[in-house]
């Protein structure tokens, strides 16, 4: 149910030279959405910017397709941002793990970020992608939401150990840096309560750096509607039950 | 543990009159500013409040009548029959106070509770409900809350459509609390909070229909109009509150139509008025009001009785019946997986129903770093793999092995092997893999089926009891004796045969084997037995070829020997080189049970050590604490050495003494 709730991020680091992964969030339930961010570099361009297979030679993914959906893969200036949706079921494990070869070191950062009241179905809106270059302001595109209710979810990406990090206008959710410096990621999200666009996200950075930067809206679920008692019709119940007769079971 | 009913207030008292408090926690509530300027309206449970927020607003204030019996910040629940009228909201106020506990704007008034309404879209009727409260600094903290539509009201038209709010946090530790939402019995938000520092002092005010903010309870009062406002001291379970909205929606009003029914054709309207306000109406909406609350409790009773939905006092009674007392800070959730897995213990263990228990502390130790080990007297492998710190394996590889298929126990053992064993200390030339059945062997049982996929000629195979006291061993198995299929029992002391040579008790063939030797003396029915002396045991040994029930086996008659075998397990040797190689699979259903012993009901929370960061005690300790119930001993290990299971060293001696 609107709004949005974010619960919980894990981080994602390389587990060997092909596979990532990382803890499954503690609070999971079943019913949440698990949304994987994923930034990742490859010193060749990657010419795809749509989910499917990266056709770039001897660069490949694998997810469990059956458990886990490819929902968008941004690329720009052989950056990449992948968001991954996964809904928890009663047979989560532990941990999740996912492959990826690439031609070079991946200096990969990312993030499990787990959320209640996103809907289900269709979890995603428009996305985009930018470079972006600043020291204090590193700004996120913006994003058109089409309801009031729908969640603005931003990344940051850095082959730096620079990670975009003190929100300004978002609230950070996850932020991480490898401590040979050679890759950092931010993850916001933003819950402005109105329908429309955004305007572009702002978060701040420490230094002047190059940033891959990429937004994606998260629709919610839907406003419930429940039903009101009329007392010209139910008129004359009796309340709460007092301390005396509380809890009658 | 008692859930209590902290604040109860009906506002059934006429405008200007003082609001009591049913539950005796607060003073009696006045007017924040004199004269009350609210009105009292129709309510569905009796006569309502109305508010208008318009200014300046009207809240009703009060202290506590017992010091800090409204001061609750652990769990709470805060539970409204509200109309809640966004229309007419003013549209720049701040999110309206529904209650507050405590003005906010110092340390005495910190405010551990707060319910807040915020209009998110008057013209679609999207209103969201929040809980907040002060930490120890007095910073506000607040769920995301939960958006609905809220049920149209007009205070002004006196148009008001109540509905059932709750609102509900569990405290779980001092980093995080979980806030949830109720519309009618439709839970509409889940929320957690990354704090549970919550603050609140006993001199803290109360007020009803605002909130204090600024030095004024103006900007945040409540539009709408309130039935009946209550706040409990326990998280409430849905199960609860669902109880309440149908006794609210569908029992009482239906009571009141049954009776109507009921009537003669032409009673109502030509002998009795059809005025709902007339005598006679309200007699009979009392008369079915009260039929349809026994339905109510009657079906709460049907529905919530049993664990896995019961709550209050009925799970209280779960807990004394069944002696597995609440912990302080357990959710109703945890309490109920508890008591679920007392129930649903099997030989006095229920691994299951313990993980059920401890799953949310172990989510707050980090399920990835600790591991939860329990023992019962039983010790049934399913073969996935073999663990090396649990059996200990005698063999020569690669000629002879011991594996795990992923399912069998498997034998192998190449051609032309020999490895006689006449009762001397076990070493090469006998195969055996053993664990400890603790003090004695009192009832113990060692079960197997054995299944010879290729038993080549003069391989013997299958269990055994063994004592490191004496060298005494319990043989019994199947072997291949120069062709011949035989089932085959012998024992040993101090490197001789008791009698003789292997006592032959069936010749089968290459089928299939059920084994089974059994202390006898906790059987019931077995012959009387010396305690102390040699023969101060009774054994029984069974063996079948069709299944493992009582009555396929065939079981020989007591033998009498010496009790207190320290070891069990499988053993294999040879009459003399065998004529192949050997395949030989146990199943899964082989087990091994310690009818006494020490090790039975203790349980480790075990941390690897290898593991970065520093050891999760408070997490660990968390586990122990829910564990303790289920279990005699629960402690915190680095190690699991105690696994091994072998009696000739002190390795399986654990933390807590027990092996």
């Amino acid at each position: 149910m609107p709004p949005v709730s974010f619960i919980e991020a894990t981080g994602l680091s390389e587990l060997t030279a092909s596979t990532f992964g990382g803890a499954t969030p503690a609070h999971a339930r079943t019913g949440d959405v698990l949304l994987a961010v994923v930034g990742c570099y490859d010193s060749r361009d990657w010419n795809q910017a749509t989910v499917g297979p990266i056709v770039a030679s001897g660069i490949t993914y694998t997810i469990d397709a059956t458990r886990w959906s490819m929902l968008s893969r941004q690329v720009l200036t052989s950056g990449v941002l992948m968001l991954m949706r996964h809904i928890v079921d009663d047979t989560e494990p532990g941990a999740w793990a996912f492959g990826l070869t690439l031609a070079s070191t991946k200096k990969l950062q990312g993030a499990l970020l787990l959320y209640r009241g996103v809907d289900k179905e269709s979890a995603i809106g428009s996305t985009s992608i930018a470079t972006v270059t600043s020291a204090a302001s590193v700004l996120l595109p913006s994003r058109t939401l089409a309801k009031y209710s729908d969640l603005y979810l931003g990344a940051a990406y850095c082959v730096t150990s620079n990670p975009a990090q003190s929100s300004v206008q978002a609230s950070a959710r996850y932020t991480a840096q490898d401590p040979g410096g050679t890759s950092s990621i931010g993850v916001f999200d933003y819950r402005p309560d109105v329908a429309g666009a955004t305007g572009s996200v702002s978060t701040a950075a420490a230094t002047s750096q190059t940033f891959r930067v990429a937004s994606w809206s998260l629709s919610s679920d839907a406003v419930p509607v429940p039903n009101g008692l009329d007392p010209g019709v139910t008129p004359g119940s009796i309340g709460f039950f007092g301390p005396t007769l509380a809890d009658p079971t | 543990m008692t859930d209590l009913i902290r604040v109860l207030v009906r506002f059934e008292e006429p405008v200007d009159t003082a609001l009591s408090d049913e539950a005796g926690g607060l003073l009696p509530l006045v007017p924040a500013i004199d004269p009350d300027t609210t009105a009292t309206a129709p309510g569905i449970a009796g006569t309502a409040r109305v508010f208008d927020a318009s200014l300046p607003c009207q809240p009703f204030v009060a202290q506590d009548a017992v010091v800090g019996a409204s001061l609750l910040n652990r769990d709470v629940t805060v539970q409204a029959i509200i109309a809640w009228d966004l229309a007419n909201w003013p549209g720049a106020m701040n999110p309206q106070g529904l209650i507050a506990r405590g003005k906010g704007d110092v340390v005495a008034e910190y405010s551990p509770f707060v319910i807040n309404l915020e209009v998110v879209d008057a013209a679609t009727s999207i209103g969201r409900v929040f809980m907040s409260w002060n930490d120890s600094t007095g910073a506000e903290v607040a769920d995301v809350g939960a958006d609905f539509v809220v049920p149209s009201s007009d205070i002004f038209a006196g148009s008001l459509r109540f509905f059932l709010l709750t609102s509900v946090r569990h405290w779980v530790s001092s980093t995080e609390s979980v806030v949830r939402h109720y519309v009618n019995d439709r839970l509409i938000a889940d929320n957690v909070v990354a704090s549970g520092n919550i603050a609140g002092s006993t001199t803290g005010t109360t007020s009803i229909g605002s909130r204090f903010v600024g030095g004024t309870f103006d900007n945040n009062g409540f539009n709408g109009a309130i039935d009946e406002i209550m706040v409990t001291d326990y998280e409430m379970s849905p199960e609860e509150i669902q109880a309440t909205w149908l006794r609210l929606s569908l029992y009482q009003p239906d009571g009141y139509r049954q009776i109507r029914e009921a009537m003669q054709p032409g009673l109502i309207g030509d002998v009795i008025s059809d005025d709902p306000q007339s005598g006679a109406q309200q007699d009979l909406r009392s008369i079915g009001v009260l039929a349809g609350l026994g339905d109510a409790l009657v079906e709460n009773m049907r529905a919530n009785i049993m664990p896995d939905r019961a709550y209050g006092q009925v799970l209280r009674r779960w807990e004394r019946v069944l002696r597995v007392p609440p912990g302080p800070s357990d959710s109703i959730d945890q309490r109920r997986a508890r008591v679920m897995g007392q129930i649903g213990k099997r030989a006095g263990i229920s691994i299951p129903g313990v993980d059920a228990a401890i799953a949310p502390v172990l989510v707050k130790a980090d399920k990835t770093q600790l591991q939860h080990i329990a023992f019962s007297n039983t010790i049934q492998d399913t073969w996935a793999t073999l663990d090396a710190q649990r059996w200990f394996t005698e063999a020569e590889s690669p000629f002879v092995s011991w594996a795990a298929t992923g399912t069998q126990l498997r034998f192998q053992m190449n051609a032309a092997s020999n490895y006689t064993y006449s009762g001397a200390r076990p070493a090469s030339g006998f195969f055996l893999r053993c664990l400890t059945p603790n003090d004695g062997s009192a009832a113990s049982v060692a079960f197997a089926k054995v299944i010879p996929t290729s038993l080549p000629t003069n391989l013997e195979i299958g269990i055994c009891f063994f004592s490191w006291v004496d060298w005494r061993t319990f043989l019994l198995g199947v072997r291949n004796n120069g062709g011949a299929i035989e089932v085959v029992y012998q024992r040993y002391q101090r490197g001789a045969a008791v009698d003789g040579a292997s006592v032959v008790l069936a010749t089968t063939s290459a089928v299939p084997h059920w084994l089974r030797i059994r202390d006898q003396r906790l059987v019931s029915g077995s012959a009387p037995f010396s305690v102390g002396a040699i023969d101060d045991s009774k054994y029984s040994v069974s063996y079948s070829t069709v299944g493992s029930s009582e009555a396929q086996l065939v079981t020989t008659p007591d033998l009498e020997w010496a009790a207190d075998f320290t070891e069990m397990g499988f053993y294999a040797r040879t009459l003399g080189p065998t004529g192949g190689a050997s395949d030989i699979r146990f199943d899964p259903s082989s087990l091994f049970r310690s009818g006494r012993g020490r090790r039975p009901f203790v349980a480790y929370v075990y941390r690897d050590p290898a593991l970065p960061g520093l050891p999760d005690v408070v997490g660990a300790n968390g586990v122990i604490g829910r564990m303790k119930h289920a279990y005699t001993r629960v402690a915190v290990t680095t190690s699991k050495s105690f696994l091994c299971d072998s009696s000739r060293s002190l390795c399986d001696r654990d933390p807590m003494g027990a092996i």
